[in-house]
């Protein structure tokens, strides 16, 4: 009989036997990656050409972070470690795009280029064949096959993902050269692409729905139990029963497993599979007198990723096998619930909470880990919490609100400020450190419906019998059509040979846009204050192939203004200007000077008006790399 | 959301040389990252106008929930 | 073991749902979690040590929490799981040996010689007296099993009693245990899980295509006048006859079983398959050789000191041209099981086959004896077929060396040697053999069963295994020990005995050991002595046992298509008993009767075919013909007649015809032989025509009969031309070449009696010697030859025979 030791149960035995292969096998990959690693050094070394001036880089993202809120609170000694950072290093306002958009700034963050270069204009762009609204940053193309059973019909090849920001971002550049990045969540990076080091899609990541965020809401009037069904993919519906047990206490019963819920408080990460794997949380935001259930939307597993999320992709699953489960939407703050009031302001910061807690985990495990090449990390919290909270600063038509959360913004700013402080310990004399934002913040009081203006003025039609058009262009007449406004960004002529159903000839084009550009610049608002600063001619501000999917006019509205609601998805309105009565209450969607971002350096650098195109060259140059032709950015570190 | 698909494949394709060349030349001017992404760029606005496109209503749905447009 | 795997299965889903129930699954989840997280970091972070070193200490501390996590439950599993393994072990870990099974049980014992007796338990039997082994202090007796039963043995030594526990069989409970115990926690682990795995085993059903089943059954020797003197003692056949058909078969020019089988094997004359007779001889160096294969060494070999490994296979190569039937058959799909086929070695590579006549011994060489004895009388030496050792015996113990291969992987060649451990009683008449792990206990007069034994070539790195036989001649007052040739180990072949080369240790874990010796009746042995006429038909019987076991497991396995078994026995019992030991003989014939009547039972739904490749005849007068050819002034010699004389002592310059082989007789061709001196055309047909006339024409001077009846000529193809004898000669019936003339030398005398014990043979005119044809289905075929029943056979399946390739 052998010994009993050999035998401790399958069970235990099996995770001991594995965990001891484990071990061994890792011993062996570890003793291998040292033998052979003097050679990968000395191939990396000698792969790198020039002379690289530091040995790592550290990029903080705090999106829409405000540079005049940052100054006076430095100013006020609110936020040390910055203003730490500014006397120690270097410090500017940053000069972003037109428009000052975050997937239009990032995008020219990663590639040194104009948006005509890289493809990314807005967040959405119309189809130039059907006016229909796309994705400007990556497309799902369903599975072209498909297998028809009587009323079935299954996919029998792939759904393929396709990246629409074009030219190459720095770190591919940087990985031919043997420098190896880890970018973390850095907007308009689904879906990954191949390169040296290791990457986490943000922005534009759907949920499992396809969608860019679907929550739900369910609620019963009476009676203690809510039955639903969660929304999955394919028109598919998981059931779930939830029992009030008391007071504000609950329990959820989903795919066999049990949950208890308090009110106000949510769940954590729960899996689930449709088949496909889903991770969401639940809130019970009230038990009397109807039950209400919240459910943030179904997100892809980080664990079990249904579309590809990381590059490579097991990353995302060591993330989460790591650090735990994480949101991997892409806008993964529940905005839209918090706009429909299906939760609350509370609800909303607990979100933001846990979401930033998941980012610096991954943000500092990466730091732990990284000795060398590129670590960036985008923090978008700045940008939701202030977007949501913003008229706590300057007050708009939605009311006073809730007073607790009136230095909701401050606190925002003192958290990254800690932050910024305990990235400061990972940045040593071979590391450079860049703090930056994409672009600032101001209000948003009134919205402004552009279509509205050039219905009223003629240069829109909607067809016979219609006032008002309704979303996505319905009810607009092309054929009598010379321009129209769709997004954030600015304005389209309905050009001939360009859109399918256009009637401005190539030759009035030029006249057409000076005669908008000159009605345009300077349009008051119904009191007399300015609305539109300025009007820019796409053609003059961006060079680059891609320009046939700008808007021909791009807008500078001026503080307080931006495209209402309704132009944004397409309507005509009767009224060009209305109040913004949402949540929704800051936004940045101006003028690009008025809202630049901020740049702050741990190195002494000479910044004269820096741009946020600068910063893929400034990183090519300190690894000793010279920035390719087409990159417009100018190296800010000679 | 069907099977998972996979990121980056690319497929290879033999051009003509003197088509390539005078491309070259002009591609870096023009913007673009690479001959690669000219070529793709080129074949996409052609492939645009000969494609069916999605239902405006799937597309629709899919951009629920873009925080900036509800 | 069905208990041991139930129990395991329940045991395992019982300790993973414990462990389920008594840890936190998220908790393991969360450890399991980092473990994994830190078998991603290898990979992600593979270029920066400092990293990894750190992971992997994060691993180990992950380990030891998940560890931590599993202790409590583990450890208070451990009790009931070791009760449960030990448990388990008492009941399925031994079973008692089968009825029929033999073991050895073994006390010790101190001081001076005792005296012992072993008293079995009901449904053992004791078969030897006691073996005491003063050098180990071991007594041995051999019990064999009546009935499955355990119990225990008392064993009286010199007045003391012990008991010993009967012996028992190890069974393989712990594999099924474990495997069971797997399946029992992964049903376990995935009973929560709503997903059901549904394994379905595609039983690939044989897909065999609706395909004739054909058995030929290949008797040796069959003699058509011999079974019609016997129709009533033979009842199977008689039957066979009756129903089916029964004739005669005509056999080849010459009519000698390697030429016959060939010619069965590709359906071709002698002429187009190159198959002359059991020896033939290179014209370009005048060595005789054996027909049938030939080794090629390996080309490249490394030198490591006294070591010359090769670096490439040696090779195997049959000398036989054409296609074996059995090749064509399986190349149209059809499944074929080909048993002992003569000449069949190395192995045609088609369906299933184990080789037959012609297959050497472990040494290279066609079957060569070892006679171990300390008898003052017997001299050491190698004589015709083995070799007589000499040995001493300290305390009754011998260590007998057994002569394996030469080390092919020394550059001296110097021969192999494993050792056999002797120890015979002081007193009894029983002795115990080891070799290796193998132990026997043997009586005088026994043989023993297939014992094993492992030849070094590279001390503990490469070895060859052997098997052998032992028979206890005597022991007391001198030991007299046979050790039948060192077979080819069938469960680990050495060299090609089957195809696919590993099925004859498929067949072997069934039946057991069994001969891999092409011819492994030991004739030999008899013919010197070292074996009585009673020993040798004992040892005839053992493998007619071994026989009989091959053919039970061709007729268990065989499901569809063609099967080929050979018997040996009535051949090689022929050439020993024939014509004066008739019922001997009888019984032997009996035996295949019975073997057939087995098959016609079993299979009475397939085609049967029972053939012979020849018949036999008497073997009274030894003809040396180079001799005659000697005094007829064809043949001349450089040195005087002797029995010690070969090809080596002809004078070529003034030879113009000599003999090899049993029926070869060659011309010394110019331009073909090394030392020609017949130019070829008219000349030598001149001479063919005289050499005719003159054997013809020649009369035995004792009793004034034919000598030879008939002279052929051969007309070989170009392919086979350099080998070919060029005139088969045909003695008549009694007559016979002598063993000189096969190897090509003159003895004094043209005419000798044969005093040998082989006292048949059919290398004679082949009319005399024809073979038997039985079908088990009505048909009327004229004259038939062997190449006809090949073609019958291809023909059952819709082919026709391969033409020899250009």
């Amino acid at each position: 009989m052998s010994s009993p030791l050999a035998y401790i149960g399958p069970g235990a035995g099996f995770a001991f036997l594995g965990s001891f292969l484990t071990i061994v096998l890792s011993l062996l990959v570890s003793l291998l990656s040292l033998l052979f690693w003097p050679f990968r050094l000395l191939w990396s070394l000698f792969r790198r050409r020039g002379q690289a001036r530091v040995k790592k880089t550290i990029f903080l993202g705090l999106d829409g972070l405000d540079p005049k809120l940052t100054e006076q609170w430095m100013q006020e000694g609110k936020l040390p470690n910055l203003a730490r950072l500014r006397e120690t290093g270097s410090y500017s306002r940053l000069r972003t795009t037109f428009p000052p958009l975050s997937p239009v700034a990032w995008s020219t963050f990663a590639t040194g280029v104009n948006p005509a270069r890289h493809n990314i204009f807005d967040f959405l762009n119309r189809n130039l064949r059907t006016y229909a609204p796309e994705l400007s940053s990556a497309r799902v193309h369903p599975p072209s096959r498909h297998l028809r059973i009587g009323k079935w019909t299954i996919p029998i090849s792939r759904a393929s993902v396709e990246m629409r920001r074009k030219s190459e971002p720095f770190w591919k550049i940087l990985g031919r050269h043997a420098v190896s990045s880890t970018i973390l969540r850095i907007p308009i990076t689904f879906p990954p692409e191949p390169f040296r080091g290791q990457l986490l899609s943000a922005m534009s990541t759907p949920d499992l729905l396809g969608t860019q965020g679907t929550f739900s809401r369910f609620s019963a009037a009476e009676g203690n139990t809510l039955r639903g069904g969660l929304p999955g993919p394919d028109q598919s519906a998981l059931p779930f029963t939830l029992r009030v047990l008391s007071d504000n206490n609950a329990e959820l019963l989903i795919q066999g497993r049990k949950h208890k819920l308090q009110t106000g408080q949510y769940s954590p990460w729960l899996r689930v599979r449709f088949p496909a794997c889903g991770i969401v949380r639940f809130l019970l935001t009230s038990t009397s007198p109807e039950i209400s259930l919240y459910a943030t939307p179904v997100q892809i597993d980080p664990e079990n990723p249904a579309l590809p999320i990381s590059y490579p992709s097991y990353y995302a699953v060591y993330l989460a096998k790591l650090l735990g489960s994480f949101a991997t939407l892409g806008m993964a703050e529940d905005t839209w619930a918090l706009n429909e009031g299906a939760i609350d302001e509370d609800a909303f910061l607990e979100q933001a909470r846990t979401i930033q807690k998941e980012r610096e985990a991954m943000f500092f495990s990466a730091l732990e880990r990284t000795s060398r090449g590129v670590v960036a990390c985008v923090f978008d919290t700045t940008d939701r919490v202030q977007h949501m909270f913003y008229r706590y600063l300057e007050p708009t038509a939605h009311g006073a609100g809730d007073a607790r959360h009136a230095g909701v913004i401050e606190q925002l700013y003192r958290d990254m400020d800690r932050v910024v402080g305990e990235t400061m310990k990972y940045a040593d004399k071979d590391t450079a450190l860049f703090v930056l934002s994409d672009h600032g913040f101001c209000g948003f009081r009134r919205g402004v419906n552009l279509n509205a203006w050039l219905h009223q003025h003629g240069y829109l039609a909607l067809k016979p019998g219609l006032t008002e058009g309704g979303e996505y262009f319905d009810g607009i007449d092309w054929n009598r059509t010379r321009a129209y406004t769709f997004g954030l960004s600015g304005i389209y002529l309905n050009l001939s040979g360009r859109e399918a159903q256009g009637i401005v000839m190539a030759e009035e084009a030029a006249a057409l846009k000076q005669e908008l550009q000159a009605k345009l610049a300077g349009l008051a608002d119904d009191d007399g204050s300015v609305a539109i600063c300025d009007v820019y001619d796409s053609a003059v501000i961006y060079n680059g192939p891609y320009l046939d999917a700008a808007p021909d006019l791009i807008l500078g509205f001026a503080a307080g203004y931006r495209a209402s609601w309704g132009a944004a998805v397409g309507r005509v309105t009767a009224a060009v200007f209305e109040d913004n009565t949402k949540c929704w209450s800051g936004d940045h969607c101006v003028d690009p000077a008025l809202v630049p971002g901020v740049l702050f350096s741990n190195r002494k650098m000479d910044l004269r008006n820096p741009g946020i195109e600068d910063m893929a060259p400034t990183v090519l140059r300190l690894f000793g790399i010279d920035p390719p032709q087409w990159m417009e950015g100018k190296s800010l570190w000679v | 959301m069907g099977l998972n698909p996979r990121v980056g494949l690319k497929e290879s394709v033999k051009l003509n040389k003197s088509i390539c060349q005078r491309a070259r030349a002009l591609v870096e001017k023009a913007g673009y990252s690479s001959l690669e992404e000219f070529i793709e760029h080129a074949m996409e606005r052609d492939l645009a106008r000969l494609e069916q496109t999605e239902s405006k209503d799937a597309l629709v749905e899919k951009l629920k929930g873009l925080g900036y447009l509800k | 073991m069905p208990e041991a795997a139930a129990i395991g299965f329940v045991s395992g889903a019982l300790c993973t749902l414990f462990i389920r129930r008594m840890t936190n699954p998220d908790q393991i989840r969360l450890a399991l979690n980092a473990i994994v997280a830190c078998i991603f970091e290898f990979r992600l972070f593979a270029g920066q040590p400092a990293v990894l070193f750190k992971a992997q200490w994060r691993l180990i501390q992950a380990n030891a929490r998940l560890l931590r996590l599993l202790a409590v439950p583990s450890l208070i599993l451990l009790l009931p799981c070791w009760g449960l393994l030990e448990a388990t072990e008492g009941l399925c870990g031994h079973v008692p040996l089968k009825p029929g099974e033999s073991a050895v049980v073994t006390v010790p014992y101190r001081g001076a010689l005792p005296n012992a007796r072993l008293d079995a338990p009901a449904g053992f039997a004791v078969e030897t007296p006691a073996v005491r082994i003063p050098r180990l202090g071991q007594i041995s007796w051999r019990v064999r099993a009546l009935r499955p039963v355990s119990g225990q043995f008392v064993v009286h030594v010199d007045g003391r009693t012990l008991a010993v526990h009967a012996p028992e069989r190890q069974t393989n409970w712990l594999l099924w245990f474990g495997v069971a115990s797997f399946a029992g926690a992964v049903a376990a682990g995935f009973l929560n899980f709503r997903r059901s795995l549904a394994l379905v085993l595609l039983a690939c059903a044989g897909c065999a295509r609706p395909s004739k089943d054909v058995i030929v059954l290949g008797v040796d020797g069959m003699d058509p006048s011999f079974v019609e003197r016997h129709w009533n003692d033979l009842p199977n056949l008689r039957r066979l006859r009756d129903q089916g058909s029964f004739q005669r078969l005509a056999t080849t020019i010459p009519a000698q079983s390697p030429v016959a089988w060939s010619t069965l094997i590709t359906g071709l004359d002698p002429d187009q398959h190159g198959i002359f007779d059991f020896v033939h001889r290179d014209p370009a160096t005048l060595q005789p050789f054996s027909s049938l294969s030939k080794t090629e060494d390996s080309r490249y070999r490394l030198s490591l000191g006294s070591f010359s490994l090769p670096l490439s296979d040696s090779k195997v190569i049959s000398l036989r041209r054409g296609t074996p039937f059995w090749q064509t058959l399986s190349q149209h799909g059809i499944p074929v099981t080909v048993i002992r086929m003569p000449t069949n070695y190395p192995p045609a590579k088609a369906g299933h086959a184990i080789s037959g006549m012609g297959t050497p011994d472990l040494d290279g060489t066609l079957g060569t004896f070892t006679f171990y004895t300390d008898d003052a009388e017997e001299v050491a030496g190698s004589v015709s077929g083995g070799n007589i050792v000499k040995i001493h015996l300290d305390r009754g113990h011998a260590a007998l060396e057994l002569m394996g291969p030469p080390n092919s992987l020394r550059k001296d060649h110097a021969p192999t040697v494993a050792a056999l451990q002797l120890d015979v009683d002081a007193e009894h008449p029983a002795a115990r053999f080891e070799s290796g792990d193998d132990v026997q206990v043997l009586k005088e007069g026994e043989w023993s069963p297939w014992i094993a034994a492992s030849f070094p070539l590279i001390p503990h790195l490469a070895s060859v295994s052997g098997t052998f036989r032992v028979f206890v001649k005597q022991l007391h007052p001198s030991v007299k020990i046979y050790v039948s040739p060192i077979n080819i180990d069938p469960m680990t072949p050495a060299l090609p005995v089957s195809s696919p080369p590993d099925w004859s240790r498929q067949v072997a874990s069934e039946t057991g050991r069994f001969s891999t010796l092409g011819i492994p009746e030991d004739t030999s042995a008899l013919r010197q002595n070292v074996l009585t006429l009673a020993e040798f038909k004992s040892q005839a019987r053992l493998v007619s046992h071994d026989e009989q076991t091959l053919l039970r497991y061709s007729l268990n396995h065989f499901s569809h298509g063609f099967l080929f078994f050979y018997f040996s026995s009535i051949d090689q019992n022929s050439h020993i008993l024939w014509g004066r030991h008739e019922p001997d003989l009888l019984k032997v014939y009996q035996e295949v009767d019975e073997s057939i009547g087995e098959v016609m039972k079993q299979r009475a739904d397939a085609e049967l075919i029972v053939m012979s490749d020849h018949g036999f005849s008497r073997f009274d007068r030894a003809v040396h013909l180079n001799t005659w050819l000697n005094h007829r002034g064809f043949l001349s010699l450089s040195g005087r007649p002797g029995d010690d004389t070969s090809l080596n002592s002809i004078a070529w310059a003034n030879t113009k015809a000599y003999a090899v082989g049993l029926n070869g007789l060659y011309l010394n061709l110019s331009g073909r032989e090394l030392h020609g001196v017949v130019p070829y055309g008219q000349q030598s047909s001149a001479i063919v025509d005289e050499l005719r006339k003159q054997l013809v024409a020649w009369r035995d001077p004792s009793n004034g009969k034919q000598v030879v009846e008939a002279v052929y000529e051969t007309k070989a193809d170009s392919d086979n031309a350099a080998v070919a004898p060029d005139l088969i000669v045909g003695y008549a019936p009694g007559y016979r070449a002598s063993w000189q003339t096969a190897l090509g030398g003159t003895p004094e005398d043209e005419i000798q009696d044969n005093m040998d014990d082989w006292i048949a043979d059919h290398c004679i005119n082949p009319v005399d010697v024809p073979g038997v044809l039985f079908t088990n289905r009505r048909q009327s075929m004229g004259a038939a030859r062997i190449q006809d029943v090949t073609a019958m056979i291809l023909k059952l399946y819709g082919l026709a025979p391969e033409p020899l390739h250009q």
